[in-house]
């Protein structure tokens, strides 16, 4: 069973708090917009593990997904908890997890095969363009896209 | 045989999570190649009507999984992304791979997302 998307609005910017009200959260609140939990994360993983199961029942062409690209990928959006959206999670068919994020016109993308690396990427709208494959435990790279990242949501003149 | 930057081509989709209706957009994952492959299966469709085009994924590539969505896009996205689409005409007269996709993934993902970037989501109308 899928969940439905969550609908983002990058035009505006993050608050501090989230407005709740008996209804649920205040549409004029945009923070639970820049953050996700863990519990969402681990149902969508719950739900690419038995789509996965099932493709590669029936189709040749599809790689099967190591355990360990769903442990990495839990452990990477563990960093990401409180500071970026949701990212749309997608099993890839040579075996691996993405992750994509739809900044604007551009695009930020990350994909984990269980090998301790990440593989990541962005196009801006201003072309500007980063990438890079670096370990899932690099002190240096994986942070700065992260931050980067984390900025393109709060920043506008960066997208 | 490279063609034209004016010709159509379609990569059919089989998973709900490799496009997103509500946003309209195809994602990067539609555009990774199978494993250990530098080909990237792809329809010419110039030629066809759009009933068609659904036809040949239906009767040529769907097997037993269910096709949903298409992405469209034009040969000048490949080119532009130093790709060649070379025909393959197993199992239909208008297949052909998009090649060769390096197999290195950070340059195959950078090409992934261009191609999605650049494709145009086509949802499959209720039967």
């Amino acid at each position: 069973m899928e969940t439905p998307e969550k609908q983002l609005d990058f035009t505006q910017p993050p608050v501090e708090k989230a407005v709740v009200t008996k209804e649920g959260l205040e549409p004029s609140s945009v923070a639970a917009l820049y953050s996700f939990s863990l519990d969402d994360v681990l149902q969508e993983l719950k739900e690419i593990r038995e789509e996965v199961e099932e493709t590669c029942a029936i189709a040749d062409d599809v790689k099967v997904v190591p355990e360990s690209a769903y442990d990495e990928t839990l452990s990477l959006l563990k960093k990401m908890l409180h500071n970026t959206p949701m990212p749309d999670i997608m099993w890839l068919e040579d075996g691996g997890i993405g992750l994509e994020w739809r900044p604007g016109s551009g695009i930020a993308t990350m994909s984990l095969y269980g090998d301790d690396l990440v593989i990541y990427g962005a196009f801006f709208n201003n072309k500007r363009e980063i990438s890079g494959i670096c370990a899932l435990s690099d002190p240096a790279f994986l942070p700065g896209f992260l931050t980067t990242l984390s900025r393109l949501f709060q920043r506008k003149d960066m997208i | 045989m490279n063609f034209s930057g004016g010709e159509k081509l379609t990569r059919f989709i089989f998973s709900r999570r490799h496009f997103s209706k509500e946003k309209k957009i195809v994602k990067y994952a539609a555009f990774v190649p199978p494993p250990d492959s530098e080909d990237l299966s792809v329809f010419r469709i110039s030629s066809l009507s759009d009933s068609d085009v659904w036809t040949i994924g239906q009767e040529y590539v769907q097997g037993e999984r269910t096709l949903r969505a298409r992405a469209d896009l034009s040969a000048e996205v490949v080119h532009e992304n130093h790709l060649t689409v070379i025909p393959d005409t197993t199992p239909h007269e208008l297949h052909a791979n998009i090649t060769p996709f390096p197999a290195d993934k950070n340059a195959r993902d950078r090409i992934a997302r261009n191609l999605a970037l650049a494709s145009e989501l086509v949802i499959m109308p209720p039967e």
